[in-house]
């Protein structure tokens, strides 16, 4: 069969044939090139097709995905105090700096007086703004209490695009990190606020969280993090981790060794 | 500039809840393996995200996405046939062993399951072509862009692939009519 006929068909099958090329499609079968039968069943095949369910991906797939972003996030959000760093660096490690951040700041003010001033567009931005970091903390909440895993994750997600003062926000992110039951939505709750560590109440309730948990990954993720901020406070926790029966002993040689370097 | 990035990063969440079931759908039927599927799509992910600096927005985004996703499944194939895999007897026979056990009530799951034994039987090529035009209902404009074909060529190589479907699809009916 020539390859022509072939295209046709497969528009006929589809039923995406225009006027001219239906007319030139049942030429073709008047003069016999294309047997109706043959094109009938296999119109018959796609039928088939189209009643095929769709497989569908396990919720699995989902959390290693969300898992995945969780940790790309962090890893960029490690680099961006060397930007900001470096920004500091500029301004403030000299006088002409301080003085060119000064006048930065008051040109800053002065455009933002001209753009807002007499009117209350300034005003009305705020209150929206605030309006939907209201609305994304509601729906973080409630996406935090989900049975699904994914949800929950995605709930973390979510809390990262929220003002990072905000007590509700992080009560209920240590609500997660205490309590989930599932270790992946524990750490991606521990990487959030890990970015808040330098917040002393923040740092408080992750020295606090050290013995709440009983996942080995935890445990571990948290020595780590505790080495990073060289917090001694929380030495007392991991001494009581040592001292327990269902710490496992590969976890008790990584706090052991992490006890060290904090100290 | 890293705003942006990051800005980028939250999208991908959004591209994983608008793809991913398509993406899954475009490897299990593939591969009929549930497992590798969702592997596979997880590793296209990790590509969008490892490249998208060099998605320019030049064409579709979807094009873009299945030819990572092309590339992806074209590694673990050859991988596959290195290890010396072989097609699964267990997996092609399980309809015929199913059908022993299966109450008649089953005959809509019992034809999509001929209908992957079918598809498993045709050349990967043609297998391919019909999964993305048939299963995902891609465009034939994308799958010629995707492929380097002119949109006629898509659409003699379906007429094909349709037929030889359509005759392995007719010779395992019978069959499994004798049994």
């Amino acid at each position: 069969m020539e390859e022509q006929y072939m295209s046709l068909i497969t528009d006929y099958i589809d039923g995406t044939l225009t006027a001219d090329r239906e007319r030139e499609f049942r030429q073709y079968v008047d003069e016999g090139h294309i047997v109706m039968e043959e094109v009938e069943a296999m119109k018959q095949m796609q039928g088939v097709i189209s009643a095929a369910e769709s497989p569908e991906p396990s919720e699995a797939m989902s959390e290693g995905f969300y898992t995945m972003l969780a940790e790309a996030k962090r890893k960029e959000k490690v680099k961006s105090p060397g930007f900001l760093d470096q920004l500091s660096q500029a301004f403030f490690s000299t006088v002409f700096g301080r003085m060119a951040f000064g006048i930065s700041l008051l040109v800053i003010g002065v455009l933002a007086g001209m753009s807002f001033g007499g009117s209350n567009d300034g005003s009305q931005m705020l209150a929206l703004t605030e309006k939907v970091a209201e609305m994304q903390q509601t729906m973080m909440f409630s996406m935090l209490e989900e049975e699904s895993v994914t949800e929950r994750l995605k709930g973390i997600q979510m809390s990262n695009e929220l003002p990072r003062s905000n007590k509700k926000v992080t009560d209920a992110l240590f609500m997660t990190l205490n309590n989930d039951e599932s270790t992946n939505v524990r750490i991606a709750a521990l990487q959030v606020l890990e970015g808040y560590a330098d917040d002393p109440v923040i740092r408080e309730g992750l020295i606090n969280s050290i013995t709440r948990q009983e996942s080995p990954l935890m445990q571990v993720a948290l020595a780590e993090l505790m080495v990073e901020l060289e917090e001694k406070k929380s030495i007392d926790q991991f001494r009581q981790l040592l001292e327990s029966e269902n710490t496992p002993d590969e976890v008790k040689t990584t706090l052991e060794e992490s006890i060290g370097k904090i100290m | 500039m890293l705003q942006v990035k990051s800005g980028q990063l939250d999208q991908l969440g959004l591209l994983f809840e608008r793809h991913n079931r398509s993406l899954y759908g475009f490897f299990y039927r593939l591969t009929t393996d549930t497992n590798a599927s969702e592997d596979l799509v997880q590793n296209v992910f990790l590509r969008i995200m490892k490249y998208r600096h060099t998605y320019h927005g030049d064409g579709k985004f979807t094009t873009w996405m299945y030819h990572m996703a092309r590339n992806l499944f074209a590694d673990h194939y050859k991988k596959q046939k290195r290890m010396g895999y072989k097609e699964d007897v267990e997996t092609t026979d399980r309809y015929f062993k199913d059908e022993v056990n299966a109450e008649s009530s089953r005959i809509q799951q019992e034809e999509i399951d001929l209908l992957q034994q079918a598809l498993d039987r045709l050349p990967l090529e043609k297998k391919e072509i019909l999964v993305l035009s048939k299963f995902q209902e891609m465009r034939y404009k994308e799958i010629a862009d995707l492929m380097g074909l002119t949109e006629s060529a898509v659409k003699v190589r379906i007429f094909r692939a349709l037929k030889e479907l359509r005759e392995v699809y007719e010779k395992l009916e019978t069959r499994s009519s004798i049994y």
